[in-house]
Order: structure tokens, then C-alpha cells, then sequence
């Protein structure tokens, strides 16, 4: 997926980051395991826009984004000489990038996180747009972004994580088990609290109107 | 299946992440139960609301940032060991620092029990048998008997006398039948008969007198012989001749002594009475 300028990032398709490395991708990482570091940074290039994704639906806002995102290609980086090239090296990196996101999430602790719609706008998110209507659905969105984490902050960090990977990752269950290190019954059990929790948030935004 | 099961399958039907069986047994019950319909349909619009989560518009300056970030690091070589990195983000980290910290406690206290429980030999020795050389009990690895620790202490009870004679330095030996550290060394076994042949007489040569001044602070519970000693030297008179008898009990740690006048063989009484 690339970015034209003003262009509005469209959610990644489900699963996207769950696909294997292309040829080119393989000398790359076998490259950066020996030490090039021109090598891991055509990595980066490669695999940011999936992991600041990750890391956004994670944590909510643009600054914890970019720290987990920066803190897991770093983690990456020291732990490469571990990866095996029989393994997913995606789904090796989404595992460290997870983990970082938990890592800031609890560095963090309450601080508000999600990017409220007057954020985006102080930080000229809008200013790139052409068109009025554009603006004006950038605008809705950024107010369905806030309202999305607003019901994401009811959720703990295990049910959010879960959520996250299944229902935004597109991971099965047994993948996210596998990464939370938690049994299958766990996951299921976590899914289906946070979905439920959801569900009430938003009745209740519909109840009393806000939107 | 029952409206109160499917309520709460709902969640996870919604999106297929139910067994099989239990994916057919919903459906059938939805094509007979509106309420339980309109249910799945609120949790699809949740869902629907869930995934219109889009991220917001990062640019490709975010995107270069945080590549820059990181490979300003990565040159650096600034990521820190592995060990304190784990450490750092563990969850293990309290509980890992307090197991540390009851670890070096307990081995603390261990230290001190150690040295605790040799000091008290120490510090007995030297309070309670002043006779004994303090040089030789402050070693630690002297035995606590006043005479030399390899010395049997009975058995040749001449040379025991003579040797000790200029042996003990203190200024002040006092006579004691507390119970002493044991010594560092073997200790010889005082028999029966052996005291007797002690008693018996004129096998004792006396001991040396000179040096001998016993402090004798409290004349309670003395022996009477200590205490005849004692007068000659708080009045600066020439002792008599006097005896120092040294009997190592069968527990090593009670060692008995005491002073008394030399007797002549005529002189000699019963003293298995005293």
C-alpha cells in the first residue's frame, strides 16, 4: 500500500501483515542478519506502514504509535541474529511489534491516547486535503476514529490486543493465541468480551445521541 | 438451544469463530427467533462500526521520521543488552529485584549467625578463665584451655604444672569453674583414677609462685584455697607454695581449677571429700 499526498489512509486489508517475505525481502533480512545496515533499513521501508498501523490501533495516538513502532525495528534489529529463515519473518516482526505496544501501553499508563478529531486538525492533518469535501470526510472520519477509541479505551490491554489481531489483523485464533501466549479458550473468551463491550458503547452512544 | 446461549454466543457467531457445531446450532435457532435476529444484526453493525476504524492520514515525512529515528539508533549501536532490555520491560522485574533482595538478606544473616556464633566462644573464654593466656585464647584457632592446646591436660600433670607455670602472661589469673569453650584441640579425659592419683599426693610439684596474683574479685564461691592465696598477694606477702590443679572433665567444656597450698605427705587429707 503506498501514500499519495492528501490521499486518506484506507484500513490495511485484513491479514496484510501476515504475508511472506517476497525474494527480494529475503536477501534483504539475510543481509541485515549479517549486519548491513543499509540492508535493515530497506526493511523499514518495507514493513512500517504495517507496523505503525499495528501500533496505532494498539495505543490510539500518533506519538505512542511512532515510539512502538521505532522501539519494535530496534528490538528487530538486536534479536535478527534469532530469526530463522524457515520462519514468517511478518509474523515474527508483528509478534515484537505487539509486544512493544504493551510496552509503551504500560509506560504510558492512563494518559489519554486517542487522536481526538481538534487534534488531527492542529496537526494540519486536513491542511493537505484539496477539496472542501474532502476536508469534510476527512473531518467525519476523524470524528469516527475518536468515538472507535473511545470504545477501545473500555477495553483492557489483553481484550484490546485480542480484538486487535482478530478482528483488525485478520489472525485466527489460534495465531493469536499463539503470539499472546494465552490457550485458544483465553483468546476466544477475551474476543468475545471485547466485541460485547463494543456493542454496549456504541448502544449507548446511540442512546444518547452523540453522534 | 435456548435465547440466553445464543446471547452469549452471539459475539464470537458474528464474526465465525465458533466450532462448527455450535455455528449450526445458532443459525438454526436465528431462523425461528426474531429476537435473537435483531441481536445479530446490532452486533454486525458494532462490527461494522468497529472496522470503519481507519488510521489517520500519516504522511511520508512520519514515515521517513521514524525510519531516521531508528537508523540513528541502529548506527549508534545505543540499544542497550539484552539482559537489562528484558529486564526493563519484564514483568518479572519487581518480583526478580525482591527475590534478590530476600536472597542477599538471607545470606546476610547467614554470615552473621556464623560469625555470631564464634564470637561468644571468644568472649567466654576471655571472662571466664583469665588464667588461661589471653594471647593464646584470643587466637582462634587456640583452644580455650589454658595450657597449650596439644598438651594433654591430666595425664602429666607435672609437665602440665611446670609448663604452664611461665606460660600464662595475664596479670590477674583468676581461678574459675565456669564451663569454658571447648578447645580447638583434643582434650584428654580426666578419669577417675587419675584424679585420685593426683590427690594423692606429692606426684604435684608445686607451682610456680611468683607470677601467680590472682585477682579474686568475689570470694563467694571460691574455693577456700583460692582464697588463701589470695591474701598473701593483697598484702604483697611471698606466696607459700601453691598448688594449681587443672581437671578436665569428660564435657569438654567444663574444665576445673583451682589453687591450693602445697601439703606436705603427712599432711595429706582426704580430699576426695572436698
Amino acid at each position: 500500500m503506498t501514500m499519495e499526498m492528501g490521499e486518506i489512509a484506507l484500513i490495511p486489508e485484513r491479514g496484510e501483515f501476515s504475508d511472506d517475505p517476497s525474494g527480494g525481502t529475503r536477501l534483504f533480512i539475510e543481509r541485515a542478519k549479517a549486519g548491513d545496515a543499509a540492508a535493515f533499513e530497506e526493511l523499514i521501508h518495507c514493513y512500517q506502514r504495517k507496523v505503525v498501523a499495528t501500533a496505532w490501533r494498539m495505543l490510539g495516538n500518533e506519538e505512542d504509535a511512532r515510539d512502538a513502532a521505532q522501539e519494535a525495528f530496534l528490538k528487530a534489529f538486536k534479536y535478527l541474529k534469532s530469526y530463522q529463515p524457515e520462519q514468517d519473518f511478518a509474523g515474527w516482526l508483528y509478534r515484537i511489534t505487539i509486544n512493544a505496544c504493551r510496552d509503551v501501553a504500560r509506560k504510558r499508563g492512563s494518559r489519554e491516547r486517542f487522536t481526538s478529531f481538534e487534534v488531527e486538525q492542529q496537526l494540519g492533518n486536513f491542511k493537505r486535503l484539496s477539496s472542501r469535501e474532502d476536508v469534510e470526510a476527512a473531518a467525519i472520519a476523524a470524528q469516527e476514529r475518536a468515538l472507535v477509541e473511545e470504545a477501545l479505551k473500555t477495553l483492557t490491554a489483553k481484550e484490546r490486543a485480542a480484538l486487535v489481531m482478530r478482528d483488525f489483523e485478520g489472525l485466527t485464533t489460534e495465531e493469536v493465541a499463539r503470539i499472546l501466549g494465552s490457550s485458544q479458550t483465553t483468546v476466544r473468551s477475551q474476543i468475545s468480551t471485547a466485541r460485547a463491550k463494543i456493542k454496549r458503547f456504541r448502544d449507548r452512544l446511540l442512546k444518547t445521541g452523540r453522534r | 438451544m435456548q435465547c440466553r446461549e445464543v446471547e452469549e454466543m452471539m459475539p464470537l457467531y458474528v464474526e465465525g469463530d465458533l466450532r462448527e457445531a455450535k455455528m449450526q446450532a445458532v443459525a438454526a435457532h436465528l431462523q425461528r427467533c426474531a429476537d435473537c435476529n435483531r441481536l445479530f444484526d446490532e452486533y454486525g453493525d458494532s462490527q461494522r462500526w468497529l472496522q470503519s476504524y481507519t488510521l489517520p492520514p500519516f504522511d511520508d515525512r512520519f514515515y521517513a521520521d521514524l525510519q531516521q529515528r531508528v537508523m540513528r539508533e541502529v548506527r549508534k549501536g545505543s540499544a542497550r543488552p539484552l539482559f537489562f532490555e528484558w529486564l526493563r520491560g519484564s514483568w518479572l522485574l519487581k518480583p526478580a529485584l525482591a527475590l534478590a533482595a530476600v536472597v542477599l538478606l538471607v545470606g546476610a544473616l547467614a554470615v552473621l549467625v556464623v560469625l555470631t556464633d564464634r564470637e561468644p566462644t571468644a568472649a567466654q573464654r576471655a571472662g571466664r578463665e583469665p588464667v588461661t593466656p589471653p594471647q593464646r585464647e584470643e587466637s582462634p584457632a587456640s583452644a580455650p584451655a589454658p595450657t597449650a592446646p596439644t598438651e594433654p591436660e591430666v595425664r602429666e600433670p607435672q609437665r602440665q604444672l611446670a609448663t604452664t607455670a611461665p606460660r600464662p602472661r595475664r596479670a590477674a589469673p583468676r581461678v574459675s569453674v565456669a564451663p569454658v569453650t571447648p578447645p580447638m584441640t583434643p582434650v584428654t579425659t580426666v578419669t577417675p583414677e587419675e584424679v585420685a592419683g593426683i590427690f594423692a599426693a606429692t606426684l604435684i610439684e608445686p607451682v610456680i609462685d611468683d607470677w601467680f596474683k590472682p585477682p579474686f574479685a568475689e570470694p563467694q564461691g571460691w574455693h577456700e584455697s583460692a582464697l588463701f592465696a589470695s591474701q598473701f598477694v593483697e598484702n604483697d606477702l611471698p606466696t607459700p607454695k601453691t598448688l594449681r590443679i587443672e581437671l578436665q572433665t569428660s564435657d569438654p567444656r567444663i574444665r576445673i581449677i583451682w589453687f591450693a597450698p602445697k601439703l606436705e605427705k603427712s599432711e595429706n587429707r582426704n580430699l576426695d571429700t572436698e
